[in-house]
């Protein structure tokens, strides 16, 4: 099998939400349905006033864009109870098998990603399948080919690796600590980033990410 | 809390079906240790009803959940990976030898010694539906909701609640004597201190815990907080229920055992389904899922 | 349609590694055997058809999208995937953001206009009832209206409003200029509301023109780049954009970035890039008080100054200036104010600490090269003319200006191909108005004169305006400051008699007109566009309608063409019949002709876009080689820190109250500027650029709104003394009106601050309680224009917030 990963250059985003749209579109997604969020994270930080009454300001903020990161132990085929989310034995991409689904909903609690969501006017999960259409005509998904800032890369987890020396299987905050489910995302880290277990801040943006 | 609201359907699933389940075993203790004429056994079994429409009621509202109800039979794939295909053969289990035993019951055709060993199956049954209800919610990257303490709060309000269900059914079945005879007595106060103490101590024990967690997008001290008058509330109505019952089957005459039956049932109704609603208000994911 | 989309056949044939992925499987089954039965795959058999469109709007990018077409609708979009699209490839790819690439929905947006329509009569203006009428019946009114404006009080009383809706193609409102030209002219603005006071506040009377300016390609390695209010990642978003190159020379030349600003923008988030917050307002305080310390510790370019320069110090004084009115003697203390500008006097303004002042001082000093940039913040505000001359100063005072890799102080530069627009013809009349007062010109217009209202090309204007065209702007009750002021004047009758909107959807303005027309979308009709005006890239797109017009929507080039014959002038407004496509071809054709490498015209019917490499210019300027040889244009040929112009000004000019002209860049605080919080209004207020629209353009495309919401950013200190929490519904209230909105409790703005983003929908009872739900910036902003531009100084205000 080639299993496939996103690579997110974390000092090129600016979170201009660019890949979610771009996604939107293409797969004529809702409002309330995303298959890619970016979180904007705000480490713990105080403001300082010195005694002239200026002002410095400790910690930082940043974006992540995240979509499904085709885990190597997903939380959503495990337990998912008819096993229409799956992991593609090619490519090792997770799909919804969509005459499978009962739509349940169990995959979107489980996901620590937020990415698998059921779409109940279409009666099943839903989700990024790495734009497997796409792919399969050679192009890459819609996300990593909008990115103004070509933060986004989609490919065998080896190449990305190859390209990206200084990337690491994510595990920064906010997202989860990697252990739960072995994300085949990469991630170069942005400027500031925290570590997944000792994260301090909050996502900020909270009513954008659902 | 408002987002709990959004897991209704679950929210009633989880609470009328270990309410109609938890039933039998009032019932059954009945059934072993109290001699009953024909006629009784007739009553009770029409009465039966109520706990069985309990459970497909239940069934029905878990069904109307699913986005793709027609599916539903796939979820028997799962056995044994998905903790919620467990908790579906568990309560279709449950449900097949709950609906045989009535089916049966009813017929009038059933020996004393199969009624009883049935309707101990049944109970036996409902209890393990329950604890695997409580199961399906053991998912590890949701750790407010993987703990122990989730199956034993579902086990206890199969226990309060089905107790309160199974005194209803004796009630509106004229069988006031029935539940003076001191093992139902015994067993009815029994299951409920039990259940009370499992339910809302299972809850009270991993609302402890929750508030002590938290991920980027929300503290679990937040989500308790929120909850936590819809717990306070509930926890009261179970022990309400409690209070009712107990004096159901040791002080009231028959006259008023109906009525104080039934409002120690609507109590531990809206006790469990708020205690549940807290239950979902509580999910708190390692990552970013968002209820 | 112009193009058909090769089919997956063609592409399994791509190399690459996700190219063989797809050979992986074979013919039309790839898809499935990779990604199970249960994904819908692509249905390649049946191509799309691809039309290449792009977007336009004035947000200075213009981005390619080819939309997919499916029975006439577009299925998705995708931009510009031509060249080489890795990350600092030469070339570039003009990448749409999001705005662009949910083009779909707002084109199918709910708020399109459909129909001709006409205010109810016997209903104000404001009141929002209208009735469809037909196309002759609206223009038949719209002629009638403006031969009667014209009989009664000359073509000075008409005015065509700015179009920010439909900038950077070919056409604009250019039909309309056209039209009226033939018949008598109208009376025109000059600058805008994007750089009024940068570019005739502060531009003319320190460079006299543009000069300078270079873009961020030509950043060296390490180089120290300062900022200033200047938020390239989000106001210019493109794949070709400004913030795309930062980004680049951040990461591959290792360039260092400090962002000045009162608000953590999207550059210093992810990047390794310093953020000094800053008081919206006191930029020239701070540059005041760097200067102090480079002058104190000798850190001046005092050859440069002395060379290049006038005003610097009392030496290079040109003739005529008083003693002590050079800009080291304001910085000294022997200046008109007799006051020191130390760090420590600069940081009790700007609220940035002391001692960073002086560092900075010494690291700008130190860096060689160095690159010094504004956005368009900072002179935004009512003594923004000074803060945009002192941002400009700085890299005089270290003489990085003019040199390779340097900046003018002023926005970083760009360059792009040449386009002819759709031409006017001659304006008989010559009186030109400051933008930012045409609801002034509107009211007192006759008494507005060049020493009162920067009248320019003549003493005064000769009419109020009476006859009033707003195409593809929201300006009437969204766009411009203190919507409740501005409303008020648009509501009487008496003051402008005719009000013409002509618009895609429907805006708040549309209440405020007494005829609405449905436009087509830029998509929907032809156009065509250089690559975006702000970005350093080379580039032509043709862009042919998507689909045919629906309902009775029409295009401007084509309606004004039905009035150009009420009016008695269609042969010579349509030179002979030309139809708007003929005149694309045509430009294009005049683009080709000083561009003889560029595809044909037929070629670019299936291309789309035509797209040149290049290096930026970044060679020693030749004021710089020989100043006295290539003089500036400045009244003294050289760069302007006294400028004689503006003493001048100052003798000559009425000022309004507060209002003060001064030929050197001092730190004035401005109308309702820093120190002037009161008890009632104790928060200082400020705009930005959001990324959820341009402007006011695709703030009613619901997806991007919900994925940026609006809201005001409050820092925690403040959020806390009034019980607010993030997401908490909030009231914010300035002497001009009052707004509700979503709270955004963030570290990412300075304390004291609030930070509102322009361009949101006002939404308001306004023959009631007049509370903007729509959270309009200009709800709360002022009319004060700046002293010297008479431009929009509005993007600050003083405010109270409060849980809604």
């Amino acid at each position: 099998m080639t299993q496939y990963a996103f690579h997110f250059s974390g000092s090129r985003c600016t979170g201009c939400k660019t890949c979610e749209l771009a996604c939107k579109d293409y797969h004529d997604l809702p409002s309330d349905i995303a298959y890619r969020h970016v979180y904007e994270y705000e480490t713990e930080g105080a403001w300082n006033k010195d005694d002239k009454g200026c002002w410095t300001v400790d910690g930082t903020s940043y974006y992540i864009s995240v979509a499904c990161n085709h885990c190597d132990g997903p939380a959503c085929t495990k337990v998912c109870p008819t096993g229409a989310m799956h992991k593609e034995a090619d490519t090792g991409i997770v799909a919804v098998d969509t005459g499978k689904c009962i739509g349940c909903g169990y995959c979107h609690m489980a996901c620590p990603y937020n990415a698998p969501k059921v779409d109940r006017t279409k009666g099943h999960s839903v989700k990024c399948d790495g734009c497997a259409d796409r792919i399969a005509e050679g192009k890459a998904p819609i996300c990593v080919e909008a990115c103004p800032l070509r933060a986004l890369e989609f490919d065998s987890k080896d190449r990305v690796r190859a390209d990206h020396p200084d990337s690491e299987t994510a595990d920064i905050a906010p997202l989860p600590s990697k252990k739960y489910t072995t994300p085949n995302l990469l991630i170069s880290k942005p400027t500031g980033a925290e570590a997944a277990n000792a994260a301090s801040g909050k996502v900020i943006n909270t009513l954008e990410v659902k | 809390m408002e987002a709990a609201f959004a897991e209704m359907p679950l929210a009633l699933f989880s609470t009328f079906a270990p309410m109609g389940a938890g039933a039998f075993i009032v019932l059954a203790m009945a059934f072993s240790t109290v001699s009953l004429d024909e006629d009784t056994r007739k009553r009770i079994d029409k009465m039966t009803a109520i706990p069985v429409a309990l459970v497909i009621v239940s069934f029905i509202a878990a069904f109307f959940h699913l986005a793709s109800p027609l599916n539903a039979f796939g979820v028997f794939a799962g056995l044994g990976a998905s903790p919620l295909s467990n908790e579906l053969v568990a309560g279709c289990v449950f449900a097949i030898v709950m609906l045989v035993y009535w089916i049966w019951a009813l017929s009038g055709k059933m020996s004393n010694s199969v009624r009883k060993g049935l309707a101990w199956a049944t109970a036996v049954l409902g209890i393990v539906f329950a604890w695997f209800t409580g199961m399906a919610y053991m998912i590890d990257t949701i750790p407010s909701w993987n703990t122990i303490a989730g199956p034993i709060q579902m086990v206890g309000f199969a226990l309060v609640g089905g107790a309160a269900v199974a005194i209803v059914v004796l009630a509106l079945a004229k069988c006031a004597d029935v539940l003076k005879a001191s093992t139902v007595r015994t067993t009815v106060l029994v299951v409920l201190v039990a259940g009370i103490v499992a339910g809302i101590g299972g809850l009270a024990a991993q609302a402890a815990a929750t508030g002590g967690m938290g991920n980027a997008l929300v503290s679990g001290a937040d989500l308790v907080g929120s909850a936590m008058m819809v717990i306070v509330c509930g926890a009261i109505c179970l022990v309400g229920t409690g209070v009712c019952d107990a004096f159901a089957v040791r002080g009231a005459n028959a006259s008023a055992l109906v009525g104080v039956s039934c409002g120690a049932a609507v109590l531990a109704i809206v006790g469990i389904l708020m205690l549940r609603l807290a239950f979902y208000a509580m999910q708190l994911s390692v990552g970013l899922s968002i209820m | 349609m112009i193009d058909t989309n090769v089919s997956r056949r063609t592409f399994l044939k791509t190399s690459g590694a996700l190219g063989a992925l797809a050979v992986a499987g074979t013919g039309a089954a790839t898809a499935d055997s990779l990604f199970g039965n249960g994904v819908i795959a692509a249905d390649a058999e049946t191509p799309d058809e691809v039309v290449w469109s792009h977007c336009h709007v004035n947000c200075g990018g213009a981005c390619v999208l080819q939309c997919h077409m499916k029975d006439g609708e577009i299925t998705y979009v995708e931009s510009d995937n031509t060249g080489d699209g890795t990350f600092g490839a030469a070339g570039f790819q003009a990448r749409a953001c999001l705005r662009g690439r949910s083009i779909r929905r707002w084109i199918n947006s709910p708020d399109r206009l459909n129909y001709p329509m006409r205010r109810v009569a016997g209903t104000k203006r404001g009141e929002g009832k209208y009735e469809q009428i037909s196309w002759d019946e609206a223009l038949d009114t719209i002629a009638n209206e403006f031969k009667r404006v014209k009989d009664t009080y000359g073509n000075e009383a008409i005015f065509i409003q700015e179009c920010s809706g439909v900038e950077q193609n070919v056409m604009m409102n250019n039909p309309f200029f056209r039209l009226f030209n033939l018949v008598g002219g109208e009376v025109t603005r000059y600058g805008n509301y994007s750089n009024g006071a940068l570019n005739f506040g502060a531009k003319p009377f320190t460079y006299g023109d543009s000069w300078g300016a270079r873009s961020f390609r030509t950043l060296a390695p390490g180089e120290l780049v300062v900022l200033f209010g200047n938020a390239p990642s989000e106001t210019r978003m493109a794949g070709d954009g400004a913030g795309y190159d930062l980004t680049v020379a951040r990461e591959q030349k290792g360039v260092k970035v400090i962002c000045i600003d009162p608000r953590r923008n999207d550059l210093a988030t992810n990047q390794d890039v310093e953020w000094i917050p800053i008081v919206p307002g006191t930029d020239a305080a701070l540059v005041a008080g760097l200067a102090h310390e480079m002058i104190k510790s000798d850190l001046v370019d005092k050859d440069f100054l002395h060379k290049y320069c006038v005003g610097f110090d009392e030496e290079t004084l040109p003739e005529g200036a008083p003693a002590n009115s050079s800009y080291t003697a304001y910085i000294l203390g022997t200046g008109y104010d007799k006051v020191e500008k130390t760090p420590a006097w600069a940081a009790a303004i700007t609220k940035i600490p002391e001692e960073r002042i002086i560092s900075l001082a010494h690291e700008i000093a130190e860096a060689k090269p160095c690159f010094i940039a504004q956005g368009w913040g900072p002179q935004r505000h009512t003594n923004g003319d000074y803060a945009a001359r002192a941002i400009m100063l700085l890299p005089q005072l270290v003489g990085q200006v003019g040199l390779p890799s340097t900046n003018s102080g002023m926005r970083e530069g760009n360059s792009g191909f040449d386009l002819s627009s759709l031409p006017t013809g001659d304006n008989p009349i010559e009186e030109q108005f400051p933008n930012f007062l045409w609801p002034e010109a509107i009211k007192d217009g006759a008494s507005m004169t060049a020493t009162n209202a920067g009248i320019k090309k003549g003493d005064s204007l000769k009419q109020p305006i009476k006859f009033l065209v707003n195409y593809g702007n929201n300006m009437m009750s969204n766009q411009n400051g203190d919507i409740n002021a501005t409303t008020d004047i648009l509501r009487d009758e008496s003051l402008c008699e005719f009000i013409l909107q002509y618009d895609v959807v429907w805006s708040d303005s549309c209440n405020w007109a007494d005829i609405v027309l449905p436009d087509l979308t830029p998509q929907e009709t032809w156009t065509m566009s250089a690559a975006g005006e702000n970005n350093d890239s080379k580039g032509i797109w043709v862009g042919r309608p998507t689909s045919e017009p629906k309902f009775e929507r029409r295009e401007v080039y084509e309606v004004c063409a039905d009035l150009a014959k009420r009016l008695g002038v269609e042969d010579a407004y349509t030179d002979g019949g030309k139809t708007r496509e003929d005149w694309v071809h045509e430009l294009y054709d005049e683009f080709r002709e000083e561009h003889p490498e560029a595809p044909t015209w037929d070629e670019m019917l299936k291309d789309g876009i035509y797209k040149e490499a290049f290096e930026p210019d970044n060679d020693i300027d030749p004021f710089i080689v020989d100043p006295e040889a290539n003089p500036l244009e400045t009244a003294t040929g050289k760069i302007q820190i006294y400028s004689p112009e503006l003493a001048e000004l100052a003798k000559t000019w009425e000022l309004a109250d507060g209002d003060e002209i001064h030929p050197i860049p001092v730190y004035v605080p401005g109308h309702d500027g820093p120190g002037s919080e009161t008890e009632e209004y104790p928060l200082t207020l400020c705009g930005y650029h959001t990324k959820a629209h341009t402007h006011s353009s695709y703030a009613n495309n619901e997806i991007i709104q919900d994925a940026h919401r609006h809201n005001v950013l409050i820092n925690p200190i403040d959020a806390e003394s009034r019980g607010i929490k993030n997401n908490d519904r909030v009231r914010v209230a300035s002497k001009q009106g009052e707004v509700e909105i979503e709270a955004r409790v963030t570290n990412r703005v300075i304390p004291g601050t609030v930070m509102i983003p322009e361009g949101s929908w006002h939404v308001a009872d306004m023959q009631g309680d007049r509370v903007d739900k729509g959270g309009c910036l200009n709800t709360l902003t002022s009319r004060r224009a700046n002293p010297i531009s008479k431009q929009t100084g509005q993007h600050n205000a003083l405010v109270q917030v409060k849980k809604a």
